[in-house]
């Protein structure tokens, strides 16, 4: 577009304006005051009703002409007299702009009273403005909920801008990785990021910039004192009002102690093989050997009862064994289940 | 390493990896075929009792009189021959290794001059009683001390009862590895 077609829209849209202004002036101000959506009073300065839009009519149900000569409280309040912290009267009183929330029925308004002037600066009345807030507010609640939620979850929540910064950082993220609110804003993620993962995030938030999708992936991350933290990410794109991608939000969820355990768990599985399948087979192999050597003679009586408690001492060691091995899995802390915990260590029967 | 070829002149220790039904048979057979060569042998037995044993090698015509026995098991077990004599040394436990190596020791410094080959009999057994580190460096002792004294050995163990870290670690001590 150029400046020359711009000019002449403007030229055109103004002509008309002046028409309408030609054929009606006088009715020009009251055609504004009535295309605004929000319910506005003119008062003089003791609160008596001087005129009303086409919204106010709508918002009290009545007709200007039928309430002329009344007073604000009157027909807002129906009351005989000002309310309690009337915005209005404060308003003449501070010769300044007051305003307040109000609930009427279910919807919230705010109502604004900015006060009118003469040539020498007196009050010589007030604009009253009630707007409807409710979806405003309403939403304001439930952002304040949400926000609250990701505040105080577990989870790790992190939100990083742009140029990949910090810039917001949950209770969560503050007991997984160490760092405080304020010691972390500004800082790049990459700061927390080990190695081979900084190349991830670097595709992750390219691949959600073009409105790709991202499964969830397990990253060893960096805490305050140096350790590792094995995390679980989700990711998802920050868009700002326009819907512009802004940044990318990370909700990590520590699998450290859950990964230990499972390792931990692991390691038990394979020594209590190891302790337990090779020592049996080798008694059961053993007892088989002194029933054939008796059934043959080659033993006598006596010998195969001395053989067979040899085998009674095996078989109680392996149990005892066992029993050391659950005991350390419980001493380990690491994650077991109260009732996995109470059934290792569970009195041994007689 | 072929089980035939394993007992040889030469002062080597052998790691025997048998099935737990072939384990006494194969503890026989070494036993023989070491006699054979000329040593003097010492079982150090902590799976059957040493006198029941003696007694089972007669049954199947070997020699026990070149036969020693250091027995960590009968006393244990609760048995009823649990006197050490001329060729038996009683331990009162298999997790008894200070009484176990003493015993060793004095065996070797008894037979000093004679051509020795030690038989353990079983390193999967000792593994029921004792950690595995115990039992690694246990066996280094006995190998080390084999060593220096340029005698021979063999250990026997289940097939398949030894993890991979120990199997490397036991597998470093010896001179070959057989499976029976």
């Amino acid at each position: 577009m150029n400046k020359t077609t711009e000019f002449r829209t403007s030229e055109d849209a103004l002509k008309l304006w002046a028409e309408e202004e030609e054929k009606e002036p006088e009715l020009m101000w009251e055609k504004i005051y009535d295309a605004i959506g929000d319910p506005i009073f003119i008062l003089d300065s003791t609160g008596l009703i001087l005129s009303m839009n086409e919204a106010s009519e709508e918002l009290l149900e009545v007709k200007f002409q039928d309430i002329k000569g009344s007073r604000c409280y009157e027909i807002v309040h129906k009351t005989e007299t000002f309310v309690e912290g009337c915005p209005f009267r404060k308003s003449m009183e501070t010769q300044n702009r007051e305003s307040y929330k109000l609930q009427i029925g279910t919807r919230w308004y705010r109502v604004s009273v900015d006060p009118i002037k003469n040539s020498e600066g007196g009050v010589i009345g007030a604009v009253h403005i009630i707007t409807d807030i409710d979806e405003l507010i309403k939403i304001h609640a439930k952002r304040a909920q949400l926000g609250a939620v990701i505040e105080n979850t577990g989870e790790a929540v992190i939100g990083t801008g742009p140029d990949g910064l910090i810039e917001s950082w949950n209770k969560g993220a503050e007991e997984t990785f160490g760092y405080s609110h304020e010691e972390i804003t500004g800082e790049p993620l990459l700061n927390l990021v080990k190695g081979d993962y900084k190349r991830e995030n670097e595709e992750i938030r390219s691949d959600l910039k073009k409105n790709n999708r991202t499964s969830e992936r397990e990253w060893k991350m960096i805490r305050k004192d140096g350790t590792e933290a094995e995390i679980e990410l989700s990711f998802s794109p920050i868009y700002d009002e326009r819907g512009v991608f802004y940044g990318v939000s990370y909700i990590g969820h520590n699998i450290g102690p859950q990964r230990l355990a499972e390792r931990e768990l692991l390691g038990y599985m394979t020594e209590s093989f190891i302790r337990m399948k090779k020592p049996v087979e080798i008694i059961s192999s053993n007892l088989k050997e002194i029933s054939e050597l008796y059934e043959k003679e080659e033993i006598s009586a006596d010998d195969a009862d001395e053989m067979i408690k040899i085998q009674i001492k095996n078989a109680e060691q392996i149990l005892e064994n066992l029993y050391d091995l659950n005991k350390k899995m419980v001493h380990k802390k690491i994650g077991i289940p109260d009732e996995y915990r109470s059934f290792f260590l569970e009195e041994r029967a007689g | 390493m072929d089980f035939a070829e394993s007992i040889t002149d030469d002062d080597s220790i052998i790691l025997y990896f048998s099935e737990p039904e072939k384990g006494r048979a194969t503890n026989t057979e070494i036993i023989q075929k070491s006699i054979n060569k000329g040593y003097r042998v010492i079982v150090v037995t902590n799976n059957f009792p040493s006198k029941i044993l003696e007694r089972l090698y007669v049954k199947n015509a070997v020699n026990t009189e070149k036969i020693f026995f250091i027995d960590s098991i009968t006393s244990f077990a609760g048995g009823v021959s649990v006197k050490s004599d001329g060729s038996h040394i009683m331990i009162r436990s298999p997790q008894d290794l200070t009484g176990l190596s003493m015993a060793f020791s004095d065996v070797l410094k008894k037979f000093e001059g004679d051509k020795i080959f030690i038989l353990f009999d079983s390193l999967s057994t000792m593994l029921i009683y004792l950690p595995s580190d115990k039992v690694v460096r246990f066996m280094h002792f006995i190998t080390t001390k084999l060593r220096t004294l340029d005698e021979s050995g063999a250990i026997l163990a289940v097939k398949g009862g030894l993890d991979p870290l120990l199997y490397s670690q036991v597998g470093s001590l010896v001179d070959g590895i057989v499976d029976t």
